[in-house]
C-alpha cells in the first residue's frame, strides 16, 4: 500500500474532521502548551507486510512488537512541529506505555530495544539532555508505567509471584497475566514491590486526584467475563471497584485518565478484536447526595458516550467515524485522542490493512476532531501535553516499607453484612424472589473461597465448568450485629458467599478481592450503599472483640472438592459412593437404569458417533468412550450431574433429557441439592426446602445421609461445580514445603 | 447483570447518557450466575450459534476465529471438531494451533481420539514440522498422559520437534517433565537450550540449580541472560564467581545487565566486591545502570 508521506497527509487533515464525517475546523497548538510527548508505533515489517493484531489481540494485552517506533517530544504541537527522538540511541524500538513527571520534566516509559526480549521501565529528561536510564530488568514484561506521589513509578508487570509462576485465568492460555507493582524511582528494581494477584490481567494503570492508582482490571470468575475499572492505594491496599461493577456501556473499560477529582474519561470497547480503540466514554464515579467530593460510588457510576457512533462492541462504525485510543484530558475540556478511520477491527487484519492512529485534539461539544500530528508509517499514540500538574498527596503511610512479611495474613471482615445497596432478589429454598437485604438477615457464615487455575499443573481447565478451580480457606461466623472477621493468606484472590444456617450461599460474589500482608479490609457490609456511613460501635464490632477467625493456612490444609482421582483427601466421588452409589448405580434398584440421551460427535473422517449419557448415573466407571481410549476421563458421575448445565448453545442432543441437576456457582438452585435438601446447622429438624429430604424420602433407603456429606455437594454446586483440584495435581504434597502464594 | 437502565439521546449535544437506578422496590432483580444458553454473561461475550463457529472457523480472521472459538468454549458443535483439529497441524498461525487445541480439550467426547492422533503423528510422522505440532497441541491438551509421548518425543532427531516437547512440557506443567526441560538445557541446539531457559518459571517445583548455574557458560548469550537472572532470582549457591566472569567480560551487554543484577539478588559480600569492581572500571550506561540498582538490592 502506498502511503502519503507524514507532513504532505498531515497538511492534508489539518482542516479537521469530526466524529461524524462530516467536517469540521479548528486552531493549532495546545494552547500554551508548547509541546507534545508521545510515541511512534511500528506496524509495518521489513518484508512491507503489516502487523495489525499481533499480541494487542486483547484491549488488555501488551506483548506487541514490532521494532522501529520511540518516544518522541513535538514542539510545538503542529503538524509542523519539531520532533525529537528521546530513544533514538536505541536499536529496534517498541514503546508501549509513557507518562510525564509532575513537574513535566521527566517521561517514564516502557520499551523494548533489540537484543532485550522484553519492555522495562525507563526514564528520561524530556528536553533529550540525558541518556534514558533503566529502571527494571528481568525476564519479565514491565509496562505502562505512571508516576505516582513519594517518587515512585507505578506499572504493568508479568513477572512470576513465585518460582511456580502467577495465577492466571484459563483465558490466559499462556499465563502471561499481569499484575500492579511498584518501583522507586531512585532505586528501580531494588525497591520493587508487588500487588495482590488476580486471576486476570491488571492493565492500563493512571493517577487519580487522590493519590490512588486507578486501573483497568480483567474480571475472569465463572461466567463474568469483562473488564471493569478499579483503584488502591500506591502501596497495593486497599483494592477496591472504581466502575463498571454496576453496569457499563461495553464489555471493556480501559485507558482512563482522570479529568477531576470523580469524573474519568477514557475509552469504552470490546474486550477483544478491536485493536485496542474503541469510543470515548466519560465516567462520573461521585457519589450523590453531596458526597461526590469525598466517596466515589461504582455501583452507581454514570457513563457518558461522547463518541456516540463509535461502536461499542468489535462491528464496524460508519464511514468517517473509526475508533479512538487513550483520551488525555486537557485543561479547556478537550481531549487529546488517538484516532483511525476505518474499521479498526479484525478485517484490517483479514484485509491486511492496519489502521492510522494518528494525533488530534477531540472537542466532546462539536465532536469535532482537529489534528495535532499524523505520520502515516507509524500509530502515533499515548500522546500527553508538556506541562507541570498538580501532585497528588502521599495516602498516609502508603509508602513506607512493607513491615510484615508475605506470611502475615491480611483481615477481610465486615461491619454488618445485612448493610446492601444491591439491587437484588434471592431465590431458591426459603427464599422467594426475597430482596437481597432481607434476605442477608439470615446469614450465618461468610464462606471465603480462593481462585486459581490451571498453572497448578496438567487439567484441562476445571471441567464442565466455567469457573476457575476453588478452595475453602474458611467459613466466618456472622455475628448477631452482623459483623464478621477472618485471616486469610495475603495476596491471593477470594471471593465471598455469605451463608443461611443451611450451609447455601444467599449471593455469590461475582469479583475477586485480595488484601497485602497485614491489610485489614472491612467493609460496611455486603456491598453497603458508598453514601452512607456503616459505622462500628464503639469498642469495635463483637467479630472484632472476638478477634478474626485464623484461616490464614497452607493450601493442603485449605478445603478443594476434587470429583475424583485425588492425590489425597476426600473427593466428591466418595460422598456420591457413600449416600446414593447403591441406588444410582444403572442397577435393578436404580429409578432412572436405562434412561439416557444421545449426543451425537463426528469424527475426522466424517463418522457420526453417537454416545449415550445417563440421564442420571452417579457411579465413578468412565463414560465408555474415555474408558476404551485410556485417557484421563471423567467419570458417569461427573458427566451425568454437570453434563446438563454445560451443554452451551444448540444442544444436539436427543432423547430423555435431564434437567441442570448443578447450577455451578449457585446451589440453591441446583435441583440435586433441592432434591436431597439439606437441615440446619443449629437445628437438625429445620430443612432448606419444605419438601422432605432424600434419600430419606424413599421407604426402602435405610439409614441416613449426614449434614457433612450433604454439604459437601452444596459446595460443590456453590463453588461451580468443578471436577479438578490441586489435589490432582502430581506432587502437590510439595505444596506443604513449598511457598506458592 | 446489566444496570444500565436507559440509554437516551440528549437532543442539545447529542450525547448519550447512561443512567443508573437505586435499588428499591421494583428495580430489584434476580441475578443468575449461570446461563447455559448464554453462557458467559458479561457484555458482548455471549455464546456463539454453531452456525457461527463454522462461520469464523471456514472464513474469520486468525482473530475472529480465536474471539469466537473463546466464547464458544462449551458450545457444542460436533461437526466444528474435525474443522478445528485440521488448524493442529495445518494452520501456519501458531495462535490459531493454539486456541484450536484450548477449544478441542473441552470437547468431551472428541478429546481422547485428537489426543491419541497427535501422540501417533508426534511418534512416527515423517514431517518435522507436522511432529512439533503435535506436541504442541500435546501439550496444551494438558492431559497428564501426554507426559509420556512428549518425553519419549525429546528423543527427536529434529531440533524443532524437541524445541517444541520443551515448550509442550512447559504447557503441561507436570512435575514429572522438569527432569527433561533440566537435561534440554545442556541440548546441542540453542533453540532447544533456549527453550528450556525460557519456560522455567512456568515449571512448578523446578529446582535443579546446578543445571541453571552450568548453563551460564553457554554458548548462545540469550541463554546465558536467562540463566543468570534465574541464578539470581533462585539464590543458587556458588555462583558468584561465574556471574562476576560475565559481569566482567561477557560480550553481550543484556548478559552483563543480568549478571549485575543475579549478583544483587544473591547479595553476598563477594557478590557485592564484584559489582563495585564493574562499576568502577565502567562500562554500557544499561550496564552501569543495572550495577546501580544492583548495589541497591
Amino acid at each position: 500500500m502506498k502511503r502519503l508521506g507524514a507532513m504532505g497527509l498531515a497538511l492534508a487533515l489539518l482542516a479537521g474532521c469530526s466524529d461524524d464525517g462530516s467536517g469540521g475546523g479548528g486552531g493549532g497548538a495546545l494552547g500554551n502548551v508548547e509541546a507534545m510527548l508521545f510515541v511512534k508505533r511500528a506496524f509495518l515489517r521489513d518484508d512491507g507486510t503489516e502487523n495489525v493484531t499481533g499480541g494487542n489481540g486483547q484491549t488488555i494485552d501488551y506483548l506487541r512488537y514490532e521494532p522501529g517506533g520511540g518516544l518522541f517530544v513535538l514542539s510545538p504541537p503542529t503538524p509542523r512541529g519539531r520532533l525529537t527522538n528521546l530513544t533514538e540511541e536505541f536499536e529496534g524500538v517498541d514503546v508501549n506505555g509513557v507518562d510525564l513527571s509532575f513537574d513535566g520534566t521527566q517521561a517514564v516509559f516502557s520499551m523494548r530495544r533489540a537484543g532485550d526480549a522484553h519492555y522495562h521501565i525507563y526514564l528520561t529528561n524530556v528536553d533529550g539532555s540525558t541518556t534514558p536510564r533503566q529502571l527494571t530488568f528481568g525476564m519479565h514484561h514491565d509496562v505502562k508505567p505512571i508516576f505516582v506521589p513519594g517518587d515512585r513509578i507505578a506499572f504493568v508487570t508479568n513477572q512470576p509471584f513465585t518460582e511456580m509462576g502467577t495465577r492466571a485465568d484459563e483465558y490466559n492460555h499462556s499465563r502471561v497475566v499481569t499484575q500492579i507493582a511498584t518501583i522507586s524511582i531512585a532505586g528501580g528494581d531494588a525497591d520493587r514491590r508487588l500487588c495482590s494477584q488476580n486471576l486476570s490481567h491488571s492493565a492500563d494503570p493512571f493517577l487519580l486526584s487522590t493519590g490512588e492508582i486507578g486501573y483497568s482490571r480483567w474480571e475472569h470468575l465463572g461466567p463474568v467475563n469483562d473488564v471493569k475499572l478499579f483503584r488502591m492505594n500506591s502501596d497495593c491496599t486497599n483494592m477496591q471497584g472504581l466502575a463498571g461493577s454496576g453496569g457499563k456501556p461495553a464489555n471493556s473499560l480501559v485507558q482512563m485518565h482522570e479529568i477531576e477529582l470523580g469524573r474519568l474519561v477514557g475509552v469504552a470497547t470490546s474486550r477483544r478484536g478491536t485493536i485496542q480503540a474503541g469510543a470515548i466514554v466519560e465516567i462520573d464515579v461521585r457519589a450523590e447526595g453531596g458526597l461526590g467530593d469525598i466517596v466515589f460510588d461504582e455501583q452507581n457510576a454514570r457513563f457518558t458516550r461522547l463518541t456516540p457512533q463509535v461502536p461499542l462492541g468489535e462491528e464496524a462504525p460508519p464511514s468517517g467515524v473509526g475508533r479512538y485510543r487513550r483520551p488525555f484530558p486537557l485543561e479547556d475540556g478537550r481531549f487529546l485522542v488517538s484516532w483511525s478511520d476505518g474499521d479498526v477491527n479484525e478485517r484490517n487484519e483479514l484485509a491486511e490493512t492496519a489502521p492510522n492512529f494518528g494525533v488530534y485534539r477531540f472537542d466532546p461539544v462539536t465532536r469535532e476532531r482537529e489534528l495535532i500530528y499524523d505520520d502515516p508509517d507509524f500509530w502515533d499514540v499515548y500522546a500527553i501535553p508538556v506541562r507541570a500538574r498538580d501532585t497528588p498527596p502521599v495516602r498516609g503511610g502508603t509508602i513506607g516499607p512493607i513491615a510484615e512479611d508475605d506470611y502475615t495474613p491480611a483481615v477481610l471482615g465486615s461491619i454488618d453484612i445485612t448493610q446492601t445497596s444491591l439491587p437484588e432478589r434471592v431465590s431458591g429454598a426459603q427464599f422467594d424472589g426475597t430482596p437481597l437485604g432481607e434476605a442477608l438477615e439470615q446469614a450465618t457464615k461468610v464462606r471465603i473461597i480462593e481462585g486459581f487455575s490451571s498453572e497448578i499443573g496438567p487439567v484441562r481447565e476445571f471441567g464442565l465448568t466455567l469457573h476457575e478451580g476453588a478452595a475453602i480457606v474458611g467459613e466466618a461466623r456472622v455475628y448477631d450485629d452482623g459483623s464478621w472477621e477472618a485471616a486469610v493468606p495475603a495476596r491471593i484472590p477470594f471471593h465471598l458467599q455469605p451463608l443461611d444456617r443451611y450451609g447455601l450461599a444467599i449471593r455469590n460474589q461475582m469479583t475477586w478481592i485480595q488484601g497485602m500482608p497485614g491489610e485489614s479490609r472491612r467493609c460496611g457490609g455486603c456491598h453497603e450503599d458508598r453514601t452512607e456511613q456503616i459505622l462500628p460501635p464503639t469498642g469495635g464490632t463483637i467479630a472484632q472483640q472476638a478477634g478474626a477467625e485464623d484461616f490464614n493456612v497452607a493450601i493442603p490444609d485449605r478445603r478443594e472438592l476434587p470429583w475424583a482421582g485425588a492425590v489425597s483427601g476426600e473427593s466428591i466421588q466418595d460422598v456420591l459412593d457413600r449416600n446414593c452409589v447403591g441406588c444410582h448405580d444403572g442397577g435393578a434398584n436404580d429409578p432412572f437404569a436405562g434412561r439416557t440421551y444421545q449426543v451425537m460427535a463426528t469424527t475426522d473422517e466424517g463418522e457420526e458417533l453417537e454416545f449415550n449419557v445417563p440421564y442420571l448415573l452417579l457411579t465413578d466407571e468412565p463414560i465408555e468412550v474415555f474408558f476404551e481410549m485410556d485417557v484421563v476421563s471423567y467419570p458417569a458421575s461427573y458427566v451425568s450431574l454437570l453434563y446438563p448445565s454445560a451443554m452451551m448453545g444448540e444442544v444436539t442432543a436427543t432423547g430423555d433429557m435431564p434437567p441442570e441437576w448443578v447450577n455451578p456457582g449457585s446451589a440453591r438452585r441446583s435441583r440435586l441439592i433441592e432434591v436431597l435438601n439439606v437441615n440446619a446447622e443449629d437445628d437438625a429438624n429445620a430443612w432448606a426446602w419444605e419438601t422432605p429430604a432424600h434419600p430419606e424420602n424413599v421407604p426402602e433407603f435405610e439409614g441416613s445421609v449426614s449434614r457433612e456429606d450433604r454439604l459437601r455437594l452444596v459446595e460443590m454446586a456453590d463453588l461451580g461445580g468443578q471436577y479438578w483440584s490441586r489435589r490432582n495435581v502430581e506432587g502437590a504434597d510439595q505444596w506443604e514445603e513449598r511457598t506458592y502464594d | 447483570m446489566n444496570r444500565i437502565t436507559t440509554i437516551t439521546t440528549a437532543l442539545a449535544l447529542g450525547l448519550a447518557f447512561t443512567a443508573t437506578a437505586r435499588a428499591q422496590g421494583d428495580d430489584l432483580e434476580e441475578v443468575l450466575v449461570h446461563d447455559r444458553a448464554r453462557g458467559e454473561l458479561s457484555e458482548g461475550t455471549g455464546a456463539p450459534t454453531q452456525e457461527a463457529l463454522m462461520r469464523a472457523i471456514g472464513n474469520g480472521s486468525p482473530e475472529r476465529l480465536i474471539a469466537t472459538l473463546e466464547y464458544g468454549e462449551h458450545v457444542e458443535c460436533h461437526a466444528c471438531v474435525p474443522l478445528v483439529e485440521r488448524n493442529l497441524l495445518g494452520s501456519d498461525d501458531a495462535e490459531v494451533r493454539r486456541i484450536s487445541a484450548w477449544w478441542l480439550r473441552h470437547r468431551v467426547f472428541a478429546i481422547a481420539q485428537i489426543f491419541h492422533r497427535m501422540e501417533d503423528v508426534l511418534a512416527s510422522d515423517a514431517d518435522p514440522v507436522r511432529r512439533a505440532r503435535a506436541a504442541r497441541a500435546i501439550g496444551e491438551f494438558m492431559l497428564p498422559a501426554g507426559l509420556g509421548a512428549l518425553q519419549a518425543a525429546y528423543g527427536d532427531e529434529s531440533a524443532e520437534v524437541r524445541e517444541a516437547v520443551v515448550l509442550g512440557l512447559a504447557r503441561l506443567n507436570h512435575s514429572g517433565a522438569n527432569v527433561t526441560v533440566a537435561a534440554a538445557l545442556a541440548d546441542a541446539d540453542a533453540a532447544v537450550r533456549r527453550a528450556a531457559i525460557e519456560v522455567i518459571n512456568q515449571l512448578n517445583f523446578f529446582r535443579d540449580t546446578d543445571a541453571l548455574v552450568g548453563a551460564l557458560a553457554d554458548d548462545d548469550a540469550e541463554v546465558r541472560t536467562r540463566a543468570a537472572y534465574l541464578v539470581g532470582q533462585f539464590r543458587a549457591d556458588g555462583a558468584e564467581v561465574a556471574l562476576a566472569g560475565l559481569l566482567r567480560s561477557d560480550e553481550s551487554v543484556n548478559v552483563r545487565q543480568a549478571a549485575a543484577i543475579a549478583l544483587g539478588r544473591l547479595g553476598t559480600s563477594a557478590a557485592r566486591e564484584a559489582l563495585v569492581d564493574a562499576r568502577d572500571r565502567g562500562d554500557d550506561s544499561l550496564v552501569l545502570d543495572a550495577i546501580d540498582v544492583a548495589l541497591r538490592f
